[in-house]
């Protein structure tokens, strides 16, 4: 039975194993929320996700999946410098990327930005400036397990 | 020895494409405001309620659409904290409500134009 969540590990285990997005995110990736005291990370969480069912002569079977990633670097730090960096790199490892799911029992078709994401936030308790960069990215995949 | 091709009814060709947009356009308008209502809806339904701000600040917002063969609506969450809701903030995760009802949206619009079109007696591949 297929597990989208299985992806989302994937999807977090292909931003984690990159040295220069370490460097730039020392506090790691984080499915949705990151743990408390991190001040440099990269934060993923499944916005959306739909199944194309299929059915031939005998069986019913999913076409394809789509999954909608928020994938975002997060830093606290007034300039948006090091954030616009973090995001460039996400961009680089998932645009266009050959994602390699096959221990998630699934084959990616297609990985991609649709749209760009770039929120300041300033905490109204301790005034800080916190810049989120990244974007939303689409991922088709088929199940094959 | 001399060949001569005439083809005809090409103005008359182009005048009926020409009506069968302004018709598809006519019908598409009604279509695009219901959808915008249902979807503005639905984010209200599934919107976190603490205030009722956000939730009251869901609306179908004025658009021109980007030419005369297109229809356009748009909703709208304008609360200024809106993103921080469905984006998350340093402390805390993403409650995605926008984007999901947007992609059902889309595609339900879509959908009903499609099956507008079918009425026409036109035939419609790969929807």
């Amino acid at each position: 039975m297929a597990d989208v969540s299985l992806v989302d590990a994937a999807v977090i285990a292909r931003l984690a194993s990159d040295a220069a997005l370490q460097a730039l995110c020392p506090d790691g990736v984080w499915y949705s929320v990151a743990p408390q005291d991190s001040t440099a990370f990269v934060i993923v969480a499944r916005m959306d996700h739909s199944i194309r069912p299929a059915q031939d002569a005998t069986t019913e079977y999913t076409l394809y999946e789509q999954a909608i990633y928020l994938v975002k670097a997060v830093l606290r730090h007034t300039a948006a410098t090091t954030a616009a960096q973090a995001a460039a790199r996400i961009h680089a490892l998932l645009h266009h990327a050959e994602l390699d799911l096959t221990a998630a029992g699934y084959t990616a078709m297609l990985c991609h930005c649709i749209e760009p994401l770039r929120l300041p936030e300033v905490d109204r308790i301790t005034n800080a400036t916190w810049q989120h960069e990244g974007g939303q990215y689409e991922l088709w995949s088929y199940p094959t397990s | 020895m001399p060949t001569e091709m005439r083809l005809g009814g090409v103005t008359e060709l182009a005048e009926e494409l020409g009506g069968l947009v302004r018709a598809l356009v006519a019908a598409a308008g009604p279509i695009a405001r219901t959808q915008a209502d249902q979807m503005a809806e639905n984010i209200r339904a599934a919107l976190p309620v603490v205030t009722g701000t956000l939730r009251a600040s869901v609306q179908i917002a004025p658009i021109t659409a980007p030419g005369p063969a297109a229809v356009a609506a748009q909703v709208a969450v304008t609360a200024p904290y809106a993103m921080a809701v469905e984006f998350g903030t340093a402390h805390t995760a993403p409650r995605p409500v926008v984007v999901p009802a947007q992609r059902r949206g889309r595609a339900a619009f879509i959908k009903a134009v499609v099956d507008h079109v079918r009425t026409t007696g036109l035939q419609v591949d790969g929807a």
